[in-house]
């Protein structure tokens, strides 16, 4: 081999043997199944129960979970409703409703026949009025009431309430409840009006998401480290708890204005779990009773710093370190919060808006940070901080960083697109993930139960890695399962059959649409009849103006008219151009539109449900879980599945149902 | 047939997994077979929402027939004028030389029938119809998920009874909650029924307590 080669093979080799160094190969599966339609955000982990999970939401649901994930419950954290023009903003914000006059007023100015102004309502020029009798003109020549003579004055006529923080996530946006009919079907809703039908036209779907709640951005949820039933979450509406497992939270701070209200990290101390670490948009917050209490960090720039990070780690000597990022860089207290040193500072902003912290637990100097402006780490305890990965992360935002509890060196990091891992502490960094769905990475978790698990949370999935493959057992249940799967309708038919079910399958359409170029050839028939009766009378009375003979008199000359006639007649029009091109042919236009959406919300739902329903079939036929109320779950989720899914069909699980229904589901029975 | 003895099959091997329970939980458990099922709660709720399947194919219905019935037009109307005019010739006679009367009536009545018939082949009605999944599909979705929710919660209260009474305040409150959520998207059908089979109060689990009485 030459020389020049050499290299070459070497590398060949090394790119061969690199997916085993690294142990590269991960196996992936979907949990987001059977929860409402939210966007997802974060998923947190109880560290004392491994079946519990929680997963925060853009639109205030909280979704939590106490087999694994196999089922999710929701709720929504509800803010208390200002009765104002129908606003829904909790009383807490501090901005007006949202509700602008002059857009709703806008719509009268073009009314047919008549024009309105709210703008100049109150400005009357001289001379308006009758100068004679105008009482209220002081002086010839002057406005009443001239804004450009008052420097600083309003228009009187200018009207104007607005929602100063419609524009945030606080959600004022979303608030108009039931604002925004559908518009959609304007046909549909004429239809159901001459048939004395109450409209179904309003936007039912958002008045049903939405009903009287403030949808809020919940960033993030800590959980009890000794009980998974009790959690914090800090949210963008102020900071609440649930002691029920997320059944129902409870608010427990809201700051003294919306800064501080905007919770963005909360974390328990690991030791001491009536300590509790709030960071938000405007300083650190500590309560030493579990919530109860909040004390505000003084005398360092964290006072005031938007903290978006808070990472606890317990020192071999027993003290608790906690590193915060904020947006102002990172910082560092090594007891428990009580003093704080600025621990990494850079000169651009982007790389100052640290997003998380992970600390190698097995040497706490070594630490990586992710930020707006890639990963950053030290392996001296902060005294010197470089770029981890090179240039790989410059200008790239890097929501989270994640390093092996079990070995310092292995860590990971995901940016929006992409899931990365390192082997060497970070210095070099390679995709384990390719995320080329329509959702965004958000954030990711180790599993602390699993080892070699990563969950990683999309805008609308939920993603387990393992890096190995589960063993599937060969037993007589397994059989069962097989046996099982040939009575199930394939996922084909099931969705084909919902789909016929709501008349919106592609093909039904499009037959139906192919006859609009024969209706061309019916004719529009018109009728026409009636009936007109006339009569009139004409009079002349007359002098003559000359004196001749035999008419010196005067004359009177009268006549009269009267008509009557009956008329009708049939007339028959073709359009006939309709049989060359008629647009509705076309698979365009709003009601191909309406369709087709709601062919893909079908197709969607129709596909989690169907592959849910199967995986649960698997697990209770050939791995039953043990814990009674986890089989309980399970069981439950099945038949809410084949119900739901028997719904969408029209029927197809009609004998699914009836063997829950009947003695048949003994398995059912069984349990409860 | 082959179908029921295979999921027979499968519900044995279920029951043999399943941990037996104790009487009186089983007996609570019991009771929550006596309350509406899901699927007569969706029926309700689509036909609540006017949307069930027989309400939406009649709409198909109407909407392909409707240009069998013709768009009617009646109009009439009635005049009756008089027109006078008279002419003087102040010059010559200055006495009015010239009279003119002119009048009349007349009235009419009218009826006009059109018939779309090219509807009867193509309407895009019918396709707006269509519209309706989208809403037929969040109220199942809605319904179907709040049943479990509370069926959950349910089966929760009795094999994990809360230890602590803020703990099964909060859990029993989010179950009326869920509770009238469900009667609201049925229209009072879910409580009026549980009422007639005699199972409020008992089946939410929240026996004695005379907050729910």
């Amino acid at each position: 081999m030459s020389r020049g080669r050499r290299p070459i093979a070497i590398m060949a080799v090394l790119l061969l043997l690199f997916p085993c160094l690294t142990g590269a190969v991960w196996y992936k599966e979907n949990l987001a199944y059977g929860m409402r339609d939210a966007i997802l955000l974060f998923l947190s982990f109880a560290p004392s129960d491994s079946a519990a999970l929680y997963l925060a939401t853009t639109d205030g649901y909280v979704f939590s979970s106490h087999n694994q994930g196999l089922g999710w419950d929701e709720a929504r954290i509800i803010v208390k409703g200002k009765s104002f023009f129908g606003a829904i903003r909790p009383t807490i914000a501090p901005s007006g409703a949202p509700v602008c006059a002059k857009d709703v007023l806008g719509g009268a100015r073009h009314a047919p026949g008549a024009s309105f102004d709210v703008g100049d309502m109150l400005l009357f020029d001289y001379g308006e009025l009758n100068d004679e009798f105008d009482p209220f003109e002081a002086a010839p020549h002057q406005k009443k009431y001239d804004t450009s003579k008052l420097p600083g004055q309003p228009s009187p006529g200018s009207v104007e309430i607005r929602d100063t923080l419609a524009t945030h996530h606080g959600g004022g946006g979303h608030a108009h409840l039931g604002v925004g009919l559908k518009t959609g079907a304007p046909r549909l809703k004429g239809t159901l009006r001459s048939m004395r039908v109450p409209s179904v036209g309003a936007n039912l779907q958002q008045v049903l998401v939405e009903m009287g709640v403030e949808p809020t951005w919940i960033n993030h949820i800590a959980v009890h480290p000794q009980d998974s039933y009790r959690a914090i979450a800090a949210t963008s509406m102020g900071t609440f708890r649930t002691i029920d497992g997320g059944v129902g939270w409870l608010p427990i701070f809201a700051g003294t204005n919306r800064w501080e209200r905007d919770g963005q990290h909360v974390r328990f101390d690991p030791l001491n779990p009536d300590r509790v670490y709030l960071g938000t948009q405007a300083g650190l917050f500590i309560s030493p009773n579990g919530g109860d209490r909040w004390e505000r960090v003084s005398g360092t720039l964290l006072e005031s710093a938007y903290v978006k990070w808070l990472e606890p780690y317990v020192h071999e000597d027993g003290a608790v370190w906690i590193y915060a990022g904020t947006t102002i860089g990172a910082f560092l207290s090594k007891d428990s919060g009580q003093t704080w040193r600025w621990t990494y500072y850079e000169t651009l902003p982007a790389s100052n808006f640290v997003s998380s912290v992970a600390i190698d637990q097995q040497d706490p100097t070594h630490v990586i940070l992710s930020s707006r402006d890639g990963l950053w780490v030290t392996f001296n305890g902060g005294a010197s901080w470089e770029t981890a990965g090179g240039l790989m992360f410059t200008a790239t935002y890097v929501p989270r960083v994640l390093i092996d509890p079990t070995n310092g060196n292995h860590a990971f990091a995901c940016t929006e697109r992409n899931v990365w891992e390192t082997s060497d502490g970070g210095r070099t960094w390679q995709v384990i993930y390719i995320d080329n769905s329509d959702w965004n990475i958000r954030n990711m978790e180790l599993d602390p139960h699993e080892p070699g698990t990563l969950w990683i949370v999309t805008s609308g999935q939920i993603l387990r890695l393992r890096n190995y493959r589960k063993t599937i057992p060969r037993n007589s249940r397994m059989e069962t399962f097989k046996e099982a799967m040939k009575a199930e309708p394939s996922e084909t038919l099931a969705l084909e059959t919902a789909m016929d079910n709501f008349h919106i399958s592609p093909g039904e359409q499009a037959r139906y649409r192919s006859r609009v170029a024969w209706s061309a050839l019916v004719p529009e028939v018109r009728a026409v009849g009636g009936y007109m009766s006339a009569s009139g009378r004409a009079f002349l009375d007359f002098v003559p103006l000359t004196n001749i003979p035999g008419f010196e008199d005067s004359h009177v000359i009268g006549r009269q008219r009267s008509s009557a006639i009956a008329y009708g007649g049939v007339m028959f029009f073709w359009d006939l151009t309709g049989v060359i091109f008629e647009f509705d042919q076309l698979n365009v236009g709003r009601v191909w539109g309406e369709s087709i959406g709601a062919m893909y919300n079908l197709k969607f739902e129709m596909a989690r449900y169907y592959n849910e329903r199967i995986r649960l079939l698997y697990k209770l036929i050939v791995e039953p879980p043990e814990a009674q109320m986890a089989h309980l779950d399970a069981a439950l989720r099945y038949q809410e599945l084949t119900e739901h899914l028997d719904a969408l069909t029209g029927g197809l699980y009609q004998d699914q149902i009836e063997q829950i229904k009947q003695g048949g589901a003994t398995w059912l029975q069984g349990l409860y | 047939m082959a179908t029921r003895t295979l999921l027979t099959t499968i519900a044995a091997v279920f029951l043999l997994t399943a941990p037996a329970l104790a009487g009186e939980k089983q007996a609570e458990l019991d009771r929550l077979k006596l309350e509406p099922s899901c699927p007569e709660v969706q029926k309700e709720a689509l036909a609540y929402f006017n949307i069930n399947k027989a309400r939406v194919n009649s709409f198909r219905r109407g909407a392909s027939l409707k240009a069998l019935m013709p768009v009617v037009e009646v109009s009439g109307g009635y005049v009756d004028s008089d027109l006078k005019e008279d002419t003087w010739d102040f010059l010559q006679t200055d006495e009015q030389w010239l009279d003119k009367l002119a009048g009349g009536s007349a009235w009419d009545a009218r009826g006009k029938l059109a018939w779309n018939l090219p509807q009867l082949v193509f309407n895009a009605e019918v396709l707006d119809v269509a519209s309706l999944a989208g809403l037929v599909q969040s109220v199942l979705k809605e319904v179907t998920r709040l049943y479990y929710m509370r069926r959950r919660l349910q089966l929760d209260l009795i094999l994990n009874p809360p230890g602590d009474e803020a703990t099964r305040l909060t859990k029993e409150l989010r179950l009326e909650e869920l509770t009238a959520l469900l009667d609201a998207m049925t229209g009072g059908y879910y409580q009026k029924e549980l009422e007639k089979r005699g199972l409020i109060g008992r089946a939410d689990a929240v026996k004695g307590d005379p907050l729910f009485q």
